[in-house]
């Protein structure tokens, strides 16, 4: 019963807010990986470390779902030099395009905001998921994801 | 006795209705008073006219008294000089008195002539409209008696239920038909009688609040001598701190009412300066004026001037030209760096509304919310004796981010702080129609939406708006403008309902096709999801229009026919197609008729255009590299044309395919004359101007200001046109500038040579002007660039020419500016350092490490040649070198630097040539030791470079 309560209350927090956190940008590991990242990264304490080199990419494991949201708010803290942040956009689970931003450079831990237009079209085709990337060339360690749709 | 028996023979009491007119004969008369008001004579044509069209007869109308043995009509109000507006129906004993607020004005009203018909006042006009419309079934749904929908029958009985009426919008309800009464033609043949009498039925009128721009007095006391005699009488002196200053001898657009009063005078300011104190006195004398009811000369009437009204509130109308610009005298400047343009704008009508009030007590100002002074204005305290009419462009709130701007925070703001001030709407009923027209010249997808619309003004009713003016395209949004108009004049109504009833009224057994086709018009355009993802976001066109109450300009053909696919023009076109099938009449294939005359067919049209547009524009753009030549002093004999580059071959207007070697076409410059030459070598037809010829549009650094030149085998003269935007609009006119122009053979082939001084399109420095050119002749129609239909749409379809060489200069200014991540310098990045804000705007605190780079992400343009001058300011104790990282379209070309020269304290210089190859490049620094220090936003200077 508790379990449904939980259940319902989740799915009517949804509907009542008119923007929407999204889960699963924790920092759980499993078979000593992230088991919510891919890409060029590694299990830090409390966060994860976006590997040094070229190509190094990390991105959520998991692709949002946007409706009909047509921003998303990131916010995270990071640490590192010559880094990048941005989102991929999908339709239809195909790739279509990505939105970068550099992350200023951070001697020490830091925190950020960032807020990038979710495009509903790109060439044509709906844009109906996202995810989240991190890349960079000498290293970057991030921590305390939180990505908000918003309309 | 005999009077109730009468009655009760008429009335049916069953049903408690009374027979007019039965079995075609008239069982009623319509009695006047013996001196009626012009309202009540009006009544009374209008009472007749429409219950003929319903039952083939009419009323007989009897002054005083009436018949015995018959029913009355009896027309007339009560004739009272002031007073609420309103209109009551009774049914009495002896038949219906209709009535309302009526001006004693008795005039003799002419049925035929629009000139006579009454104006404020008309209670019982209305009530006679009430009457028909709610008792009879009348409804009026566009401009002629085939637009009236009604249903005819022999006998006419109306319910017997008293109606009393009063607007709650009842300042004034007003309607301009912004598509012009040529389109309008095109579509339906009417007269401006049938365009009197339809804003009657409308329920217009005006007693207090409206406004138009009409600051124009003042120049005319104390500019100069106007044009119109009656004007020149008005001069007083010259006193120029009154009007906006820093705009002498440029010849600004003016508002064409004052424009005509001082033809060439090139000095005459666009606006007026708001910081003068006695330029408010002069508006405040003049709303004294006004009130005691004094001539105002100078002052033209469309809402401009409004006489006051016994019993009425009175607010004398103050409105800046629809071309103000601002004010550069030195306190203005001050003022507005402290408070922005909005504000010190509506500090000068609170002051002339204070002052006024001072002088006469009672005395009020109405004027615009209109683009930059739409906006709230928070930093000033708004007296209450003002009327604030909102400009705002309702057509585009489909748009969210529109929506949110123009809606939330400027319109329920203003409402938020209405105190007691009246709030009154400027509402733009426009759509694609209007930015095809005005703007890119395409044939549109439509946009049609008298729901939203009726909703809208619901909730403005809802709010307290007491005046609306509406600006609509009749041509194609005939429905939105009658449902406006009707909500705002009875806010109870519901608007789906006076939209559904619509089809079923005027298109009979097409109505659910017609339905149909408007409701899916109506969700296709309404609904953003539809629209590119390109016109949303950060970067998104709503977020341009904060200041800008029209809301045009975000559909141009791309936007427009994005929403416009084949699949929705097929299934649109079959459900018109399908309504004419079962039109059970030839006035309603007539109606239906018109709707295709309106907007369809063109938009049938429109859509072909789309795929030749799309077709075309896929082909890449086109950019040359031309090298400044020697001074040829504008003869274009004197040029080495064998050694001058061509503009290469053009594409077919139809599908984009290259078509080679038609003609050559080839440019030239120096630093001061552009120069062209044309050869083709075929025989020419001797054709109109417009069935074989050549047109090139131009345009400098300003893009929307094009020059177009048009000339054909037989030109003498090249025809000359200049296209400008002011205010959102695009208008073309005849322009003249010396050119020099030479056929040299133009029937076995055809060869022309032009030259005109670089300051004819616009800059009197170019390095880089952007063009494009079409050719068309019986065999092919030709563009060089994208495809576009007019000069306004040429605008966004240009490719350029570039000038190597020369003394030519431009100047960048990247800045720093926020990027996505909030708070953090976006356009600056360092690899190890940091860059951050600083109160100052223009500086920026950076830190960089041993080895560092700071880069800026803008890429500035560039020619080979180029000569570059980088100007920057750095405080500090060490302080980078500068270079710049060059890039050849997409591919970076690798650092060039030169040794920078101080400059002075802090201010650093580098002048270096762009190498060949190079198109563009980015600012770069670079320090070997760590470096800290304030950043002022660096200059680039470009151009004096050197022909190859």
């Amino acid at each position: 019963m508790k379990k449904y309560l939980i259940l319902l209350a989740s799915v009517l927090s949804l509907f009542l807010s008119a923007a929407e956190l999204l889960p699963a940008l924790d920092w759980k590991i499993r078979n000593g990986k992230l088991e919510n990242w891919s890409g060029k990264v590694e299990p830090l304490e409390g966060g994860g470390m976006v590997l040094k080199g070229q190509n190094c990419i990390s991105y959520s494991q998991a692709k949002f779902p946007v409706r009909d949201r047509r921003n998303v708010r990131i916010s995270f803290a990071a640490q590192g030099y010559a880094s990048w942040m941005g989102i991929y956009c999908y339709s239809n689970n195909r790739f279509i395009r990505s939105f970068l931003e550099r992350i200023p450079n951070a001697e020490g831990r830091k925190n950020f905001e960032a807020v990038f237009p979710i495009p509903q079209q790109i060439k044509g085709k709906t844009i109906d998921s996202i995810r989240i990337m991190f890349s960079s060339s000498s290293g970057l360690k991030i921590y305390q994801v939180e990505m908000v749709l918003e309309n | 006795m005999k009077k109730m028996l009468l009655l009760m023979l008429s009335a049916n009491l069953a049903a408690a209705e009374m027979v007019l007119v039965k079995d075609g004969v008239p069982q009623a008369e319509i009695v006047l008073r013996e001196r009626p008001a012009a309202s009540a004579q009006m009544g009374a044509f209008e009472l007749n006219h429409h219950v003929k069209m319903i039952t083939g007869t009419a009323f007989p109308v009897k002054y005083g008294k009436g018949s015995p043995g018959k029913l009355h009509i009896e027309l007339g109000g009560d004739d009272k000089p002031a007073g609420k507006e309103y209109s009551s129906i009774r049914f009495t004993e002896t038949g219906i008195r209709i009535f309302g607020s009526d001006k004693p004005d008795y005039r003799k009203v002419s049925y035929n002539n629009q000139g006579s018909f009454p104006g404020q006042y008309t209670g019982t006009l209305f009530a006679v409209y009430d009457f028909l419309e709610k008792y009879c079934g009348v409804r009026w749904y566009g401009l002629t008696d085939e637009a009236t929908a009604f249903s005819p029958r022999k006998t006419l009985a109306v319910q017997i239920k008293d109606h009393d009426h009063s607007s709650p919008t009842d300042a004034f309800r007003g309607l301009y038909n912004s598509g012009g009464r040529e389109k309008m033609l095109k579509v339906v043949k009417y007269t401006p009688r049938d365009e009197a009498l339809m804003k009657l039925r409308w329920r217009n009128t005006s007693f207090f609040g409206q406004t138009n721009h009409n600051v124009y007095r003042i120049y005319f006391h104390y500019w100069g001598k106007a044009r119109k005699k009656e004007y020149a009488a008005l001069f007083r002196e010259r006193r120029e701190p009154y009007f906006a200053q820093g705009y002498k001898g440029k010849m600004v657009p003016l508002d064409g009412f004052l424009r005509r009063e001082y033809p060439n005078d090139a000095d005459c300011p666009p606006g007026i300066c708001f910081s003068e104190p006695e330029v408010v006195e002069f508006f405040a004398n003049q709303a004294v004026e006004q009130w005691n009811g004094m001539p105002m000369v100078g002052l033209p009437s469309n809402g401009r001037y409004q006489k006051r009204l016994e019993g009425k509130p009175f607010f004398s109308s103050v409105q800046h030209q629809d071309t103000q610009g601002p004010c550069f005298c030195p306190k203005c400047t001050e003022r507005r760096k402290a408070i922005g343009e909005n504000n010190l704008m509506w500090q000068w009508i609170a002051d002339i509304a204070d002052a006024a009030a001072k002088k006469q007590p009672g005395i009020g100002i109405s004027t615009l919310a209109y683009q930059r002074s739409l906006d709230y204005p928070e930093k000033v305290k708004l007296p209450d004796n003002l009327c604030v009419q909102m400009c705002l462009g309702i057509h585009a709130w489909w748009n969210p981010e529109f929506y949110r701007i123009q809606h939330d925070e400027i319109y329920k703001k203003w409402v938020k702080n209405k105190g007691g001030k009246v709030l009154s709407v400027w509402l733009y009923l426009f759509g694609p129609s209007w930015d095809s027209t005005t703007r890119y010249k395409h044939k549109f997808f439509p946009g049609i939406y008298p729901r939203h619309a009726g909703k809208i003004a619901q909730e403005m009713s809802r709010d307290g708006i007491r005046g609306a003016f509406l600006e609509c395209e009749l041509y194609c949004n005939m429905l939105t403008g009658y449902v406006v108009s009707k909500i705002f004049y009875d806010p109870s109504l519901d608007a789906d309902a006076v939209v559904d009833e619509h089809f079923t009224l005027f298109y009979g057994k097409a109505a659910p096709e017609m339905k149909a086709f408007f409701s899916e018009l109506e969700n296709i355009y309404w609904n953003w999801k539809n629209y590119p993802a390109s016109m949303f976001g950060k970067n998104g066109v709503a977020n341009r229009l904060r200041a800008h109450s029209l809301g045009t300009g975000m559909l141009n053909a791309d936007n427009n026919w994005s929403v416009g696919t084949a699949e929705r023009m097929k299934r649109l076109s079959e459900l018109i197609a399908a309504a004419e099938k079962k039109a059970d009449s030839p006035l309603v294939r007539k109606r239906i008729s018109w709707i295709r005359k309106g907007f369809w067919d063109q938009a049938v049209e429109g859509r072909q255009d789309h795929v030749r547009r799309g077709k075309v524009n896929s082909m890449p753009e086109k950019n040359i590299v031309i090298n400044r030549v020697e001074n040829a002093h504008g003869d274009p004999a004197g040029i080495d044309w064998k050694n001058q580059i061509s503009a290469g071959d053009c594409h077919s207007m139809e599908d984009g395919t290259v078509i080679p070697g038609v003609f050559d076409f080839k440019i030239a410059a120096d630093n001061e004359y552009l120069y062209f030459d044309f050869q083709e070598k075929k025989p020419q037809k001797k054709l109109g101007l417009w069935g074989n010829f050549f047109e090139l549009f131009l345009s400098g650094s300003n893009r929307n200001r094009v020059t177009q030149i048009a000339i054909n085998p037989a030109t003498v003269k090249p025809l000359l046109y200049l296209t400008e935007e002011i205010n959102d609009v695009f208008y073309t006119r005849s322009t003249a500038f010396k050119v020099n122009f030479k056929q040299l053979e133009n029937e076995k082939s055809w060869h022309w040579q032009m030259s005109f001084p670089m300051p004819a399109i616009g800059d009197a420095d170019l390095r880089r002007f952007n063009m494009n050119f079409r050719r068309y002749d019986p065999e092919n129609k030709l563009v060089w660039n994208k495809f576009f239909s007019s000069a306004a749409e040429c605008t966004s379809c240009m490719g350029y020419v570039a000038i190597r060489g020369g003394d030519s200069r431009s100047e960048y200014r990247p800045g720093f500016k926020e990027g996505r991540i909030r708070k953090e310098i976006g356009n600056w990045f360092l690899n190890k350092g940091t860059i951050s804000f600083t109160a100052d705007p223009d500086k920026a605190m950076v830190r960089m490490p041993a080895g560092d780079i700071l880069v800026c992400t803008q890429e500035i343009p560039a020619v080979p040649g180029d000569k570059i001058t980088v100007r920057w300011k750095a405080e500090g104790t060490v302080v980078p070198a500068c270079s710049i990282q060059m890039y050849s379209g997409q591919k970076q070309l690798g650092l060039k630097s030169a040794k920078a020269v101080s400059k002075g304290k802090n201010e650093f210089e580098m002048t270096l040539r762009i190498p060949d190859k190079v198109t563009a490049f980015r600012l770069f620094f670079k320090t070997a030791k760590p470096a800290d220090f304030k950043f002022g936003t660096p200059s680039v200077t470009i151009g004096g470079g050197k022909p190859k």
